[in-house]
């Protein structure tokens, strides 16, 4: 896995690592940087997946040579070298990869509705 | 400090990785610790799992970035049969090595076995949840100084005012007499609000706690006793609850007993009795300070939102009662956690402990890592062969891995049975000071931070001799076939291992001379009396059996009787005990003087003491001037007192204070200063002396506002004190069997507890240097003995060529002073750090000592030319013609 080309296939990344798919749907709703997502991710969790840096950038880089996420052009402004903070955002084509993986999980609960597992979504 | 200690970890990871990510990363370390503390998580285990996240990510990285550059990749099935061939492999590899593998054990469980030993004290006393439900809700709520407590009024504003509260209680710490039984016992008792169970939320263990109306009758008819008090004189019986108790004269109905680990608010808390609600309820008195409080915070509160609120309630009163107020002590509302008030004083001292055995480990870690490097060097053909048939650098690396995770596994395991002894003989020798001692023991948390510290150093130990034996070339090595001196690579880091040990020690060292120098200096500096050779014991009547004159009688006859006895040099009675209690301190008004003379424009403080004749030789306080009390100093006769030295330069500076006067508060009745004492450090040897006042027990009901019924006698005798404790007892039953006589120790006990903690965490630190040293030492050792094995051909050239035996010992020397001088300025630099961050355990001494730096370098030096000598020699006895032939 090296350049992102045009017109890969999503499917081909599936099926996403937990913490993938953690940190692509928390930046669907907004770009985040790096201790942002860490929140998100503890707060949406309740604290049962805390990401030490490491880790967490260690995902971060494999994003972002699969060209799912990006770095957001450094926010401008007079932030002190201590706040350089840096951005990410979700890419076209890591949405698409993320719309993939919830399509299968998807079908993947609809299975398991149909078996009992789980009642079925209230409507 | 916190950010150079990330940015070296991020130097783990490959540089391609740190120059992309490494800025964020620290942005986000900065933001992650500011987080951890403002949420007051335990910061040392947040360091563990960042350091853990950092040695895993980068050491993926690093194998990562190997193997995608073109070699083979691994299946991950074959994973796990490869893990069982290297476990096998290693453990069949340190099995040929017994003394290497001895040393490498011994090295670790010894610095293993001290971190686990240590946390388990750290994890009893400071982690292990107060036996309260949601202790992080519990906290101790009172005012800062100079009013400390709470008056009724104020409670009660308080508690109907606090929004931020589950519940708040007010109670009072009293003492009282239980008369049945052969011996009357003295108890401590706690009377308690109504909302004072609830609040700590535990359940009895049998019967109940007190029902809502058992708070209207006054006095209290129910009690609630503790477990101890329940095996003491019930022996566990649960027939106990229904039965009474009298407790001070009055019969009172047991309703109910108290789990063992309930001690709230002290251990020695012997039962518990509802505050009679009118008390509260009765407008009172607004400036008599009494009551202390606890509270539990809602659901979802902060105390800071707490502590804001009663801010304002604070206000809010001082600003409608003016009259109650004095407006230079304003009153401020003072929140405390039940844990960190508990634990406070402790916290700093095993900080510097657990500090401490974090560098032994370190330096052991150093030690190992070091022999793993020189064993490497002799398999460096092993494994170059093994590159050229194929085996990938991840391969390789993670055999080397799996040897030294063996290595620390063992040691875990070792170090954990060497805790179990270490922690048992620690709370042996531990002075009963320390809080929450009963609760140290090996459970699953220090189990676990055991298992973290040994993978911790597996991986330490492993990854410096993992990373130099796959960077050497391969070619190179398999046409040296093996021999030669060892790459310039290898020989360097293990110089680095050796400077690192240095300057570990160093700080280690000087760390635990600033210690022992604050400790010398605070027994140097005294107390102001002599406490050996004293017997106390505290005595006390029941108030409505002995009024003014009966009570002045009996302590009177009391003193004289024991005074009598055999090899009784003096005897005396005090209120209160110095180092053991707390006096408090009362205003007074000094004749001839007014307001404007003192800095806050109020009259001064002093701490009252009440005593009867013979007390100031019975302690072993000087009298500088004047004269003791004596039988004229009675109720009728002129009031007197006698005052400290820090009394009279308090009240008349540079005058004779003696014949002057001075009264309480400003209204009482006149006291004439008839003699002059020393001045006595009443909280310790920590603390400074405070100014105090002495009154003649005999007139205290007049002069001094009451008249104590509670006294401490002291004994000065030359022999050992405590033979005296039934004799006393003796003569005190004769006078009247219904007194208790409680708390029977010698003075000395009493002041040892006060260095006591000190003592022992500044024996501890000061034993974990030296073994840092020895380390150190045997560290040294091992790469100049390695050094001088390496070079015997070039020394054996340079002796056929004509050097002098004295050239051959300046060389070896030279090169292990130079590690060891390195390794010294690097360790004086850090230990001017430590010196700081122990600042707050330093007395007497700057953090930045020339004494103890200079020791230290001294005792530095003897060890590295002791480490060198040997070595040397063997450099000396090096016969050219056996060097040159290469045998």
């Amino acid at each position: 896995m090296s350049r992102a080309k045009p017109d890969r296939d999503p499917n081909d990344l599936l099926p996403l690592k937990p913490i993938e798919l953690l940190i692509l749907t928390m930046l669907s709703g907004a770009d985040r940087h790096g201790y942002g997502l860490r929140q998100d991710i503890v707060e949406h969790t309740e604290g049962r997946v805390a990401l030490e840096a490491g880790n967490l950038y260690r995902h971060i880089r494999n994003l972002e040579n699969a060209s799912l996420v990006a770095v957001v052009d450094a926010r401008k402004g007079g932030h002190s070298d201590d706040e350089r903070r840096i951005y990410y955002r979700l890419e076209p084509f890591g949405r698409r990869v993320l719309a993939a993986e919830l399509l299968r999980l998807r079908a993947l609960i609809r299975v398991a509705e149909a078996n009992r597992v789980l009642a079925p979504a209230g409507t | 400090m916190s950010d150079w200690v990330f940015a070296a970890l991020l130097r783990l990871y490959p540089r391609e990785f740190r120059q992309r990510y490494g800025t964020a990363m620290r942005a986000f370390h900065r933001e992650r610790m500011r987080a951890a503390r403002q949420r007051g998580e335990f910061m040392p285990v947040v360091w563990v799992r960042v350091m853990l996240d950092a040695i895993g990510s980068a050491f993926a990285e690093r194998t990562r970035t190997r193997d995608s550059s073109g070699r083979l990749n691994i299946p991950p099935e074959k994973t796990v049969p490869h893990l069982r061939q290297d476990i096998a492999y290693s453990v069949r590899g340190l099995a040929r090595r017994p003394g290497f593998t001895l040393v490498v054990l011994a090295t670790l469980t010894l610095g293993i076995g001290a971190n686990a030993a240590i946390f388990s004290v750290v994890n009893g006393v400071l982690i292990r949840p107060l036996p309260y439900p949601e202790p992080e809700r519990v906290f101790q709520f009172g005012h800062k100084a100079p009013q400390w407590l709470t008056s009724d009024p104020q409670f009660g504003e308080y508690r109907r005012n606090m929004r931020s509260l589950d519940g708040l209680a007010a109670y009072v710490n009293r003492e009282g007499t239980i008369t049945s039984g052969d011996e009357p016992e003295r108890v401590r008792i706690v009377s308690a609000s109504a909302d004072f169970f609830p609040v700590l939320d535990v359940p009895p263990l049998i019967g109940r706690t007190f029902a809502p109306d058992e708070y209207a009758s006054s006095p209290a008819t129910v009690v609630v006793i503790s477990h101890s008090l329940w095996m003491r004189r019930f022996a566990g019986d649960s027939t106990a609850v229904g039965k009474t108790l009298p407790v001070n004269g009055s019969e009172r109905v047991i309703v109910g007993v108290m789990p063992p680990e309930f001690a709230f608010p002290e251990r020695r808390t012997d039962l518990w009795m509802p505050l009679p609600r009118s008390v509260l309820d009765t407008p009172g008195d607004w400036s008599n300070y009494y009551l202390f409080m606890v509270a539990r915070l809602a659901r979802g509160s902060t105390l800071d939102r707490a502590r804001n609120e009663a801010t304002g309630i604070a206000q809010r009163m001082m600003r409608d009662f003016p009259q109650h107020f004095n407006p230079t002590r304003p009153l401020t509302p003072d929140l405390n956690l039940v844990n960190d008030r508990l634990v406070g004083s402790t916290r700093p001292y095993l900080y510097a402990l657990l500090g401490t055995v974090g560098f032994v480990l370190l330096i052991a870690c150093a030690n190992v890592a070091n022999l793993l490097l020189a064993r490497g060097e002799a398999r460096r053909t092993e494994m170059a062969v093994r590159t050229a048939l194929g085996a990938t650098t991840r391969r390789l690396t993670a055999q080397l891995l799996t040897e030294s995770a063996v290595l620390s596994a063992i040691g875990g395991v070792l170090g954990l049975a060497l805790a179990w002894l270490g922690s048992r003989a620690l709370v042996a020798g531990a002075p009963a000071s320390i809080p929450r001692l009963e609760e140290i023991a090996i459970d699953p948390t220090v189990v676990a931070f055991t298992a973290a510290v040994s993978v911790f150093t597996g991986l330490l130990i492993g990854l410096v001799p993992a990373w130099r034996i796959t960077r050497a070339p391969v070619a190179g090595t398999l046409k040296e076939g093996g021999r030669g001196a060892g790459t310039s690579g290898t020989s360097r880091a293990r110089r680095a291992l050796v400077v690192a040990e240095v300057a570990l020690a160093v700080v280690m060292l000087s760390g635990s001379g600033l210690l022992l120098r604050s400790l010398l200096h605070l027994q140097r500096a005294g107390l102001g009396f002599e406490p050996s050779g004293v017997l106390t014991a505290r005595v006390a009547l029941l108030q409505r059996a002995y009024d003014d004159n009966r009570s002045t009688e009996f302590f009177f006859q009391l003193v004289e009787r024991v005074a009598a006895l055999p090899d009784v040099s003096a005897a005396g009675a005090s209120g209160w005990l110095p180092v053991a209690d707390d006096g408090g301190l009362w205003g007074y008004e000094p004749e001839g003087r007014n307001y404007s003379n003192y800095p806050d424009g109020n009259w001064p403080d002093a701490a009252p003491q009440q005593v009867t004749p013979g007390y100031f030789a019975a302690i072993g306080l000087p009298l500088l001037a004047g004269r003791d009390f004596g039988s004229a100093d009675r109720p009728g006769a002129q009031l007197t007192a006698i005052v400290s030295k820090r009394f009279a330069e308090q009240s008349w500076p540079g005058a004779d204070p003696l014949g002057r006067r001075f009264r309480l508060g400003g209204d009482g009745p006149w006291l004439t200063i008839v003699g002059v004492v020393g001045d006595l450090r009443a909280r310790g040897f920590g603390a400074e002396p405070a100014p105090t006042m002495y009154f003649p027990y005999a007139q205290t009901a007049t002069s001094a506002y009451f008249m104590p019924r509670s006294m401490v006698l002291l004994i000065r005798t030359g022999g050992d004190p405590s033979r005296l404790t039934p004799v006393v007892r003796g003569i005190v039953r004769s006078l009247d069997p219904r007194v208790p006589v409680s708390e029977v120790r010698t003075l000395d006990v009493v002041v040892g507890a006060s260095v006591a903690n000190r003592k022992f965490s500044t024996t501890l630190v000061l034993g974990f240097a030296a073994l840092a040293l020895v380390l150190a030492g045997i560290g040294t050792y091992g790469v100049i003995a390695y050094g001088v094995t390496q070079r015997t051909f070039e020394i054996g050239v340079r002796q056929a060529l004509g050097a002098e035996r004295g050239t051959v010992l300046r060389l070896v020397l030279r090169e292990g002073l130079v590690l060891c001088a390195s390794g010294l300025v690097i360790g004086l630099a850090g230990s001017v750090a430590a010196g700081r961050l122990i600042r707050a355990l330093l007395v007497g001494v700057s953090p930045v000592d020339w004494v103890t730096l200079g020791t230290v370098c001294l005792l530095l030096a003897v060890v590295s030319v002791l480490a060198c000598i040997i070595p040397a020699r063997r450099a000396m006895a090096v016969s050219p013609v056996e060097a040159l032939r290469g045998t």
